[in-house]
């Protein structure tokens, strides 16, 4: 277990949009249950499946709570928002012949854009709307794309890299007054816990969510679906989820995903004054110190924990590096499979310059860390741009 | 092991390529109680180059994923930097250029000397790295002059010929962890702690070049413009489809068959675009010229090399054992170079590199100029 040395106790993660890390509470309850935790299917018709049904569907109510959801809207488990967004995208899709239109953005997460692109080479229309440069996207310029032939529109409600939160239920609101049929489904794994998300007042079809950015485990989310929609499954196999999504549970996920969900619930409106806070106080340290530093986006209309900073003469993929070796974590950008940093698709499909892009961060705050830890993290990252600019 | 102690609250970056050599050299830069963090360097995107992430290369995703699990075996943080771009102006484009001015490049100095000890090494100092170390096989000794390059123990795995383009300060700013060890002892070290790359198979080729060169140069663009075969006397005696593919010395594949004597590549000109085949005596020559000469040894870069000469033993390609020979200055980075007791093949383009008369230590290096006799006379008639 040597690779255990890798885990740095006074790291900071200055990188919870990437994930949030799971919670000590989160950790602690699930100790607490593991007894009942011994996974026996929740299918089975014994008690052993019983116990884990029961552990599954506790968890069910307490998302569906947090979300406000109506009872009759369904929450589906899936492994993850990946899977969740995959859904949405080819559910809609999926034996329609007439409707063959998706809209979506070019900064969605890859997980709608790769979707959206294998639905385009096999022959259906994809429109991906531009935002404009400060990574805004106007109701009229979704509104414009979206016609009787649309069948899903797929827009995030919180960006992953800059935080800029979209106008998602005014966009869905706007279709179902022009009575136009198509779904609308909003990727919202940024947004929760960061702005308070309720599924009633977005107005939209179709959500996705994941366990471990609020504190949960990885492997876990989940897909919202409006109340009498029906769609078709991704997976086919077993009636699990009341038959759209096959496979046995993940019951360690999904409870721990409960667990989250009730801490959020009680401690949202805590964690949002504290992570505004938290970032103002990072921000007038940065801005005060480093020469020639912006925010590549408009920074009220962002999500409160998440800056996207361009720091000029600053190689970021190198920034990250020798902020890891002082044991805070950042990010410049999306990783790519071998582990190659890139320059973000986001800010590249905000229409940025690649050299512009590469000059550039995301730090995303947590509400944990007191002010002192935050100014010592934020001097650790003066002095590497120090360093780096020579 | 002096300068690592002295850097040791500052990390060493280990350049890991994801084989075993690489791995035993964080292993054990990790085990003498040295901060090491391991860097891998991207510097050929598989994915869109065509060219497999077969095994026989280095630095495609599986090596960075071999390398990964072992700097989490061994307990060290592991970071793959881009270094497509240089790469490409630096080590591939001058590659190609080169095989098209009919000279044979060795891509490995160049990226040792303009990307690995170079790039790597500054950006390894942006990220807060005193040194940066690698598996290579060649050693490097302080003495009271300076910083003197050493083969390896392991002579079969020598590689302080790629290396030395190498200057004074970038020897002092290098570790070679395993040049003191032969290649089984590299192997055992890595199955005794459990490393996954322990019988890896090595990697031979050049790492961006999947299939035969001939093959990425259709790739790059480059077009086969066919050319004569001439023999020594400027007769045509055959068809070529491309200068780039041929190497001076080079017997198979010249494709003029029915000879009794077997026949090699003598010359390209790419003036003319024509090769000149023929017996290997004609191979034969006393002297030859090295142009870019970098000289290494403490005691040789910051002095004029005297016009009498220096003897010294050459090696004129990886693997081959050197032969002696004198080295005479024409200007301050060319040499012309004097075969002393036997000769062997020259090609042009392939690096020459100087060691001392016991053949230990690296003294310079430089590259094969053209040393086209033939051609002239050939195209005189």
């Amino acid at each position: 277990m040597n690779n255990l040395n890798l885990l740095n106790k006074n790291s900071i993660n200055l990188d919870a949009n990437a994930s949030w890390g799971t919670s000590e509470e989160v950790w602690a309850e699930l100790c607490e249950m593991q007894a009942a935790l011994g996974s026996l299917n929740p299918s089975s018709i014994h008690q052993g499946g019983q116990r884990s049904r029961f552990l599954i569907e506790e968890a069910r109510d307490s998302i569906k709570d947090l979300l406000s959801l109506k009872s009759a809207d369904k929450l589906i488990f899936t492994s993850g928002a990946t899977e969740s967004n995959n859904t949405a995208i080819f559910s809609a899709m999926l034996g329609k012949k007439i409707k063959t239109a998706v809209v979506t953005s070019t900064i969605e997460h890859p997980s709608i854009l790769e979707a959206a692109k294998k639905l385009a080479l096999l022959d259906h229309k994809v429109v991906f709307v531009q935002p404009d440069s400060k990574g805004e996207t106007s109701v009229d310029s979704i509104l414009t794309n979206v016609n009787s032939e649309t069948s899903i529109l797929s827009l995030m409600l919180v960006n992953n890299e800059t935080g800029i939160i979209n106008p998602v239920s005014q966009i869905a609101s706007n279709i179902q007054q022009q009575g136009i049929s198509c779904l609308v489904h909003t990727d919202a794994v940024q947004a929760l816990g960061k702005i308070p998300v309720s599924f009633m007042d977005l107005n939209v079809d179709l959500m996705s969510i994941s366990g471990h950015k609020i504190g949960a485990l990885a492997g876990v989310g989940a897909l919202i679906v409006r109340d009498g929609l029906e769609i078709e499954p991704l997976l086919y196999g077993g009636p699990q989820e009341k038959r759209s999504r096959a496979g046995t549970e993940n019951i360690l996920g999904i409870v721990s995903f409960g667990i989250a969900a009730k801490i959020l619930k009680k401690s949202l409106k805590e964690r949002i004054t504290k992570i505004s806070q938290n970032r103002e106080i990072f921000w007038r340290e940065l801005r005060n110190k480093i020469p020639n530093i912006l925010p590549n986006v408009d920074l009220s209309k962002t999500s409160p924990n998440t800056l996207s900073l361009f720091i000029e003469d600053v190689n970021t993929s190198d920034l990250v590096v020798a902020l890891d070796l002082e044991g805070i974590y950042i990010s410049s950008g999306a990783a790519c499979a071998s582990g190659k940093p890139g320059a973000s698709h986001v800010l590249l499909g905000m229409g940025m310059s690649e050299e512009r892009a590469s000059q550039s961060i995301r730090i995303s705050l947590k509400d944990s860390y007191p002010e002192e830890k935050l100014l010592e993290a934020a001097h650790k990252i003066i002095s590497c741009i120090e360093r780096i600019r020579g | 092991m002096d300068r690592t102690q002295q850097n040791s609250q500052k990390p060493v970056a280990v350049a890991m390529s994801g084989g075993v050599d690489s791995s035993v050299a964080a292993l054990l830069l990790h085990e003498q109680g040295q901060s090491v963090l391991g860097i891998s360097m991207q510097v050929w995107d598989y994915r869109n180059n065509g060219g497999s992430c077969s095994r026989a290369t280095c630095c495609s995703p599986d090596d960075f994923t071999d390398a990964r699990r072992v700097a989490g075996k061994i307990g060290v943080p592991y970071y793959v930097f881009d270094f497509e771009k240089v790469f490409e102006e630096r080590v591939i484009s001058n590659f190609v250029k080169k095989y098209q001015e009919g000279l044979t490049p060795n891509p490995c100095v160049d990226c040792n000397s303009k990307v690995k000890f170079k790039e790597l090494r500054a950006r390894a100092y942006s990220i807060g790295c005193s040194s940066v170390a690698t598996g290579h096989y060649a050693q490097i000794e302080k003495q009271s002059d300076g910083y003197h390059l050493l083969r390896s123990i392991d002579s079969d795995k020598d590689q302080s010929y790629f290396l030395y383009g190498l200057s004074q300060s970038d020897l002092s700013k290098t570790l070679f962890p395993v040049g003191h060890l032969t290649k089984p002892e590299v192997r055992e070290l890595a199955r005794k702690a459990g490393l996954n790359t322990a019988s890896k198979p090595e990697s031979q080729d050049i790492c961006f070049v999947s299939g035969t060169v001939s093959e990425f140069m259709k790739r790059r663009g480059v077009k086969d413009i066919k050319g004569s075969i001439l023999d020594v006397n400027g007769n045509k005696i055959g068809q070529h489809d491309g200068i780039h593919k041929f190497t001076v010395g080079q017997r198979k594949g010249v494709g003029v068959g029915g000879n009794e004597v077997p026949l090699y590549v003598l010359e390209i000109n790419p003036e003319t675009n024509s090769v000149i085949i023929g017996d290997k005596k004609n191979l034969e020559r006393d002297s030859f010229f090295v142009g870019e000469v970098n000289w290494l040894h403490p005691k040789l870069c910051n002095i004029e090399i005297p016009q009498t000469g220096i003897e010294a033993v050459v090696q004129l390609r990886h693997r081959h054992k050197g032969v002696k020979c004198k080295i005479t200055p024409i200007d301050s980075n060319s040499v012309k170079v004097n075969f002393i007791d036997e000769w062997t093949t020259v090609s042009p383009g392939q690096a020459a590199v100087f060691y001392d008369l016991e053949n230990r230590e690296v003294l310079a290096g430089g590259r094969i100029r053209h040393q086209n006799r033939l051609s002239l006379s050939a195209i005189a008639n």
